[in-house]
């Protein structure tokens, strides 16, 4: 009886322990994960990166719509009275005269959905050697750029040197470039918002956010955007992640002084044609930081297909080209000559790199299909810890 | 309850909640109404006509106009009515008839509500509306022409108008609710009307469920309303006054918010859409409930129908959007079936009718190469995608297929424009 009594205390002894051991254990995971703090985003804005010098185009911009519609229509051997006909309350009565600039067997072609039926315009590209963005390729060459927020070297970004000397597509301050900010403003109402979501943030004892790992998710959600009383997205909105497996992308990330940068990832949005129908981009980073007011802006860079770009330009054809001072055609050609990556096998390279400004405000992003997780918005998070 | 019974007990009861939270998450099937009548017969389909002026939105990247739906043949072709027919009979002939085609019935045909079958001097069977014989006019070339409008100010568009001879109280009105896929009865916001089942005399509303929360809504009458035609007036004990149709008190459901939302259906077996005319659709072809696009058009299985269509210059999106972009039935049929052939097919499912399907509603066919038919829905052909895993996927939104002409090197076929995109069919 004695050895019984010994023997079942001592396993009581054991089993208790144990208890205490799973105990301590799953505190402290509890613990730890209490501290980790998720926050969502809505994506505000996404547009081409610019950071336009006044030495990027040293013999000057591409000219305005009014000055390029001229050679056009001359081009067409249209006669000087055609031409200023057609310039007689510009542009409305140009739309219809410059689309079948392209002649394919000797017959006029649709210059948009044909734009190498014209020889190539050799339109103006960015000399210049600051942009956003990273180095993707790993070499620092004579053409690439230097990032002016992170000073790193070797950033690759031919996107930015096909279009840099378009005046629309130029920015620099904090400005957005006008035909790339247009394509998203006037999407994204109807689109289904894009929503982020990082994971795994911990926090320093002063309350700032601790450098270490953290994980990246960014999703299309079920609905568009809300616009508040000043015509921006509105904060602090519930979004349902969409389980579309297309647009899972989750990527590890470190951060560092507030700011995450992903490992290379794969990345896959939707956005709509008259943007960019399809985002595909490979050897993805995102550089985010994650501001004290709960917005968060960065850039997302990476090898994208320069096809779905070209035909966000040229899908609006003459309204784009007469209205935004762009030559479709010419844009073809430079990203045909800009692009750095993933020949097809012709050789002709079908990726450029590419760097896009990402700005988001807070949000709720729920995913419903793994269980009701809810990220709480930074901002609402905060004042939840606080109190 | 010992402990054994007790886990049986907690296990079974998270298996009803989670049983129960699974249901909630499926598709939620719409079946079509079965009491109101069928729109139209076989072998006569209806399109969207525009008509009247083009009014300037300021804003819109487009130009808005009135559309009504008109009645067309199996091909989409717009019908017309003659005046100088007389009830059940036929005046054209000869020469009038090779302008003006009758619009010819099977010879199987029978008459259904409003459509009857006459037969013409030369034997022909040929549908008519209400006792007008219709006919297709020879100018008209695509879905939507309407050229013949008023010829001689005596050829008219055979025009849908299902509330013909229907007294409707101020307030409410009859139009198309595209997720009931038919002709419904709506308040003066647009919002479907629900029949109820029971008695409200006594103020209470019972739900299949239980007692009623406030999802269901009376639709009240004004103070000085007058029972008109089938709708009468239900004096509440509550002092409320409800309108009824054909003796079924009338209800809102809290669910539907936007223009075409018909939420309410299947949600409560007492209670039923009040449909006045229900569309055809094909053995199978049902609508599932989207939380991103709305209601979407499924097969037997569920899976989601798509249509191929031009990407197309949109100013303001909507590739994407709730609803969708319902293309241009011209622009379906231009498509065809060009839209994916070959090893496509294998990956994009389409379709297939059985070999005597006919055309009818918004519904058509296509001749498939290999000899078979093809459903097509307001004038694109339909498919599924191999993708879709479940019922309710919709992983084939938004498949681009861009087409640019590079010289020597045709990158992509640009028979259409600037490419081609999967889109989910909304009805």
């Amino acid at each position: 009886m004695i050895g019984n009594g010994t023997g079942r205390a001592r396993h009581l002894l054991e089993r208790g322990l144990a208890v205490a051991a799973v105990a301590l254990l799953a505190s402290g995971l509890t613990a730890r994960a209490a501290m980790a703090e998720t926050r969502g985003f809505v994506v505000s804005w996404f547009y081409m990166a610019a950071e336009s010098q006044a030495d990027d185009c040293p013999e000057g911009t591409n000219p305005l719509s009014e000055v390029m519609a001229r050679k056009w229509l001359t081009d067409m051997g249209k006669s000087p009275a055609e031409i200023e006909a057609a310039y007689k309350d510009f542009p409305n009565n140009m739309y219809g005269a410059v689309v079948m600039r392209g002649k394919v067997d000797g017959k006029p072609v649709n210059i948009y959905t044909h734009p190498t039926a014209i020889p190539d315009p050799n339109v103006k590209t960015a000399k210049g050697h600051v942009a956003y963005g990273f180095n993707l390729d790993g070499k620092n060459g004579p053409d690439d750029f230097v990032d002016p927020q992170t000073k790193e070297t070797g950033v690759d970004d031919k996107l930015y040197r096909a279009l840099g000397c378009f005046i629309t597509a130029r920015a620099s301050g904090g400005s957005r470039p006008t035909f790339p900010a247009i394509q998203w403003d006037m999407t994204r109402d109807q689109m289904p918002a894009w929503v982020i979501e990082v994971s795994g943030i911990e926090h320093n004892a002063d309350g700032s956010i601790m450098d270490g790992d953290v994980k990246v998710g960014f999703y299309r959600s079920t609905g568009p955007i809300m616009r508040n009383a000043a015509g921006e997205p509105q904060a602090d909105l519930t979004f349902q992640a969409d389980n579309d497996p297309r647009m899972q992308n989750v990527a590890h990330a470190t951060m560092k002084n507030g700011t995450l940068t992903t490992d290379p990832f794969e990345f896959y949005m939707i956005q709509d044609p008259f943007g960019v129908s399809e985002y595909r981009f490979k050897q993805t980073r995102i550089r985010l930081t994650l501001n004290p007011d709960g917005t968060a802006k960065g850039i997302l860079g990476g090898y994208q297909p320069w096809l779905p770009v070209y035909t966000g330009y040229a899908l609006g054809g003459s309204v784009n080209e007469l209205n935004l001072s762009i030559d479709a055609p010419g844009i073809y050609y430079a990203m045909k000559k800009m692009a750095d990556a993933y020949p097809d096998s012709t050789g002709q390279n079908q990726y450029i790199s590419s760097s896009y400004w990402i700005e988001a405000v807070p949000a709720f992003v729920v995913h419903p299909d793994k269980g009701d997780k809810t990220a709480l918005a930074g901002k609402v998070q905060r004042l939840a810890q606080a109190h | 309850m010992g402990l054994k019974s007790a886990l049986i007990a907690g296990v079974a009861a998270v298996a009803i909640v989670a049983g129960g939270v699974y249901f909630i998450k499926q598709p939620k099937p719409m079946a079509p109404h079965l009491d109101a009548r069928l729109s139209t017969p076989l072998g006569v389909t209806f399109q969207k006509v525009k008509i009247g002026t083009v009014t300037m939105v300021p804003g819109a990247s487009s130009d808005q106009q009135e559309q009504v739906i008109v009645y067309a043949d199996g091909k989409g072709k717009t019908a017309y009515t003659y005046d100088k027919d007389t009830p059940g009979k036929s005046t054209c002939a000869a020469e009038c008839a090779t302008t003006w085609a009758p619009l010819a019935a099977s010879a199987d045909a029978k008459n259904v509500d409003e459509w009857s079958v006459i037969t013409r001097d030369d034997g022909a069977k040929q549908w008519a509306f209400e006792g007008k014989p219709l006919y297709t006019f020879a100018k008209d070339k695509v879905i939507g022409d309407n050229k013949g409008d008023n010829a001689d100010g005596v050829w008219h568009m055979a025009t849908m108008s299902p509330t013909d001879g229907m007294a409707l109280p101020y307030g409410i009105e009859v139009r198309e609710v595209a997720e009931a896929a038919g002709q419904v009865i709506v308040n003066a916001h647009g919002m479907p009307l629900y029949l109820y089942g029971g008695d409200v005399k006594s103020g209470k509303v019972q739900c299949a469920s239980g007692p009623c929360g406030m999802q269901w809504r009376p639709v009240t009458t004004g103070q000085l309303s007058n029972p008109m035609g089938d709708f009468t007036i239900v004096n509440r004990d509550d002092g409320i006054q409800q309108w009824a149709y054909k003796g079924n008190p009338l209800f809102t459901f809290s669910g539907d918010s936007d223009l075409g939302d018909a939420n309410g259906q299947g949600a409560d077996k007492n209670f039923q859409i009040a449909m006045v005319e229900r569309y055809f659709m094909p053995p199978g072809v049902k609508i599932l409930l989207n939380e991103r696009k709305g209601g979407l058009l499924a097969n037997a299985d569920g899976k989601t129908l798509y249509a191929r269509d031009r990407i197309s210059f949109n100013g303001t999106g909507g590739h994407s959007a709730r609803g969708g972009d319902r293309g241009n039935p011209m622009v379906g049929m231009t498509i065809g079936l060009s839209g994916c052939e070959g090893d496509c097919t294998k990956t994009w499912i389409p379709l297939i009718a059985a070999k005597d399907a006919q055309p009818s509603g918004y519904w058509m066919l296509m001749d498939r190469p290999d000899g078979t038919k093809q459903w097509a829905y307001q004038g694109y052909a339909v498919y599924n995608y191999t993708g879709d895993r479940k019922p309710g996927d919709t992983v084939g939104q938004d498949t681009y297929t861009l087409a640019v002409n590079d010289g020597a090197e045709k990158v992509a076929d640009a028979r259409h424009g600037m490419g081609l995109y999967w889109r989910t069919t909304s009805p």
